[in-house]
């Protein structure tokens, strides 16, 4: 039984209801010590993580914490948790940072400070050398966000910490749990899923409402539409071929040129730049973290795309293709969209965000739209948390129509925006979600406005089988 | 060794946390991926060097328990082998002990410029101290990071100049003239505004080849549309300014960025090349 008085507090530090009941059980010694907490996207399952470690930390409850997340989130968390711990005292170490400190102590000596809040992307965690120093070392609270992620040597690292008894306490989130993770190593985490009746704290239902969808329509232009069938022929080929490889790299080569002209042909500048280096058997050096983001390819697999690489004629065919169209189609629907949007809500200041799976779209999305009447800003995965939390605050503050375009899935803390444009759309159901849940937080009163492009033409099928994926009700 | 000496344990101090972050300091020039190849003293040379050859080092160190004895390399091997008396022992089969040379220790907190030196006569340089190692150093890391910071200024120097010959390609003097003095007065009091290509910033260039009125005078230099080769200009603008206002290191895939933004320049002087010769139609 959680005491009221305990919960009360907790909703002065600004917790939501569901957070503080989760936090409450957390901290009560009766509990259990290590927690998979399992909630939907847009929950706040991350922002309750760094309430926790601030509290913990600042009662001296736990002195030595370690979080493994995302690298953009672990921005997120080191920023938040420096007011709190100082600069001392709160780190995102990477393979330079844990060589600084272990050079600090004697021979044989835990590089571990204490106190200390170590932060760690997962894929440092994997390094062998930090991997042992972390499982040698007592840590008062581990947390795991994104937990989802852990694989093979990551996850050992984690089960380790776990049931061997090197982190007092621990909770790991997701919000798609994986069977390794609700029995990790054999042995059972608590449980705990936020499910769509919570309440806050009044006693209203915290889920939002279901976002009210719209299909922007657009017709291609003769040049555009040739470009995108020489691409889907150039690509034929290799998309039966057996290599999964060459597969995946189709299938996000075809991808990017439905995201935008310009995204596909930075690939395909790169492509006949690196044909040499491909040919020789070198990593692929294209998109890798999108190709391990939606696909279980490693990195470690030297993809070798020879029958498209040795095509540099076809390539250069393709690039002439770009230098023939004079027009963007989807950009002119996007820019005639905002207008519309911009009249529907003058005065009324909604927040735009443009979303699009590509660094080198939201570039280019943004620089078309930088010379209209709008405060435009981007932010991609390259952006500091500073620069992130800056760009927000502009939005935020901006008197004229603030748009933001972006590719940032994680971590990017956009709840109060009213209105998500998707210029292209993402290969897999995950990311849709995520992407959704950046905007759609509990506890959000109005209902999101979502709009993605329809392309008349059909030439890309793909995207109308992702379209009624993703908007069934609108394309039924 | 000049300015070498080895590490004492825990003088990391309150000076080096921050000359660590600013300077090119030797936790900079480790390969962050580095994974340290260590062997025994009591391996046979030929196994040691299979290894070596194997994973593509010319040095390996030798440890024993923990402590470092000293570096096997290709180069120890000749010595000991050239020094040996007795020439009916094969050195190949010897244990790598027999050919360990002492190399000094670099803490991570070192200074750059000694390595130089000090690789003038060595193979290689370890990281660290004697019973804790943390990795070594080889000429060609040295290149390797010497590359990294100087490539993109490399890079930027081409790209600058051969945009520079696209517009030149693109517009004679009186257009550009016309063209600077209507999309620049925004930037430059009227008697300064600059006229010349060699008076112009890069944002200069890339603010009168985006201007929507004269974009016809650029697109047949350029081809595509005017929105493509704005953001392939504020792409390479973004990562010049990054590297000249020391904003912060370029990640990797903005070194990609600009290099594929010089093969996209490049390209464009072929096609106007070949144009000119008659073997492209406009």
């Amino acid at each position: 039984m959680i005491k009221e008085a305990n919960l009360e507090e907790l909703r002065i530090l600004g917790l939501m209801r569901h957070q503080a009941v989760f936090m409450a059980r957390f901290l009560d010694d009766n509990f259990p010590a290590h927690h998979l907490l399992v909630g939907p996207v847009g929950t706040g399952k991350s922002f309750l993580a760094r309430d926790l470690c601030r509290h913990m930390f600042s009662i001296g409850l736990a002195n030595r914490i370690l979080i493994v997340a995302t690298s953009s989130l672990c921005k997120r968390y080191m920023e938040s948790l420096l007011r709190t711990a100082g600069s001392d005292a709160v780190a995102v170490v990477d393979v330079r940072k844990f060589r600084a400190m272990e050079a600090a102590v004697e021979v044989g000596a835990n590089p571990w400070p204490t106190p200390f809040i170590a932060i760690l992307s997962e894929n440092i965690a994997k390094r062998e050398q930090i991997a042992s120093s972390l499982v040698a070392t007592q840590w008062d609270l581990l947390v795991v966000d994104e937990a989802h992620r852990l694989t093979g040597r990551n996850l050992s690292v984690i089960q380790t910490m776990i049931f061997g008894g090197r982190a007092s306490r621990s909770l790991l989130m997701t919000a798609t749990p994986t069977k390794s993770l609700s029995c990790i190593g054999g042995q059972k985490l608590t449980l705990t899923e936020w499910g769509v009746n919570e309440i806050d704290w009044t006693g209203n239902i915290l889920r939002p409402r279901e976002p009210v969808q719209t299909l922007v329509g657009l017709t291609r232009t003769k040049e555009e539409i040739n470009f995108l069938k020489a691409i889907l022929s150039f690509l034929a080929p290799v998309t039966i071929e057996n290599s999964e490889s060459n597969r995946l790299f189709s299938v996000l080569l075809a991808r990017r040129a439905a995201s935008s002209v310009f995204a596909v042909e930075q690939t395909l500048e790169r492509m006949k730049r690196m044909r040499d280096e491909v040919l020789h058997g070198h990593p692929l050096a294209i998109q890798e973290d999108l190709l391990i983001a939606e696909t279980d390819w490693q990195i470690e697999d030297h993809v070798k795309l020879t029958t498209l690489f040795q095509d540099v004629v076809e390539i250069e065919h393709l690039l002439h293709l770009i230098d023939e169209i004079r027009s963007d189609k989807k950009m002119e629907r996007l820019c005639q969209l905002l207008e519309e949007l911009t009249n529907q809500i003058r005065g009324v200041q909604e927040k735009i965000c443009i979303f699009s799976s590509y660094s080198d779209t939201v570039l280019y999305v943004e620089s078309a739209l930088s010379d209209k009447d709008w405060d435009v800003f981007s932010l991609t995965g390259s952006n500091s948390a500073e620069e992130i939390t800056a760009a927000l605050q502009f939005i935020k503050e901006s008197k004229r129509q603030a748009i933001l375009v972006t590719s940032i899935t994680e971590g990017l803390e956009v709840g109060d925006m009213d209105v998500l444009i998707h210029y292209d759309l993402p290969g897999t159901e995950t990311e849709i979600e995520q992407r959704r849940g950046r905007f759609n937080r509990w506890g959000r009163r109005t209902p999101l406005k979502e709009f993605a492009f329809w392309d008349k033409s059909g030439v890309l099928q793909f995207e109308h089988d992702l379209l009624k994926k993703y908007f069934p009700s609108l394309c039924a | 060794m000049k300015g070498l000496h080895v590490a004492t344990s825990g003088d990391a101090t309150q000076e080096d946390k921050f000359s660590s972050k600013l300077f090119h300091r030797v936790n900079r020039i480790l390969p962050e991926d580095q994974e340290v190849l260590t062997v025994p003293p009591d391996i046979e040379a030929k196994d040691a060097i299979k290894l070596m050859e194997e994973r593509g080092f010319s040095q390996v160190p030798v440890v024993s328990r923990g402590e470092v004895l000293g570096v096997f390399s290709f180069r120890s091997f000749a010595r000991g082998a050239a020094r040996m008396v007795d020439e009916k022992v094969d050195p190949r089969g010897l244990p790598v002990d027999e050919f360990v040379e002492r190399v000094p220790f670099v803490r991570l907190t070192e200074e750059f410029k000694p390595l130089i030196e000090f690789l003038d006569r060595h193979d290689a340089v370890l990281v660290g101290e004697e019973m804790r190692l943390q990795g070594i150093i080889t000429g060609q890391d040295i290149i390797v990071y010497l590359h990294q910071i100087a490539n993109a200024y490399l890079l930027l120097y081409e790209i600058e100049l051969g945009l520079r010959e696209l517009i030149r390609c693109a517009v004679d003097d009186d257009q550009l003239e016309t063209c600077a003095v209507a999309v620049l007065n925004h930037q430059y009091k009227e008697d300064q505004i600059p006229t010349r290509l060699e008076e112009m910033v890069f944002g200069d260039y890339e603010a009168i080849i985006g201007y929507a009125k004269y974009w016809d005078y650029f697109r047949p230099v350029f081809g595509g549309t005017r929105d493509n080769t704005r953001a392939k200009l504020k792409s390479v603008r973004l990562i010049r300014n990054a590297i000249f206002h020391f904003k912060r290191e370029l990640s990797i895939d903005e070194h990609w960025k600009l290099a594929d933004s010089r093969e996209w320049i490049l390209r464009k002087l072929r096609i106007v090349e070949s144009r000119r010769r008659g073997e492209i139609n406009d």
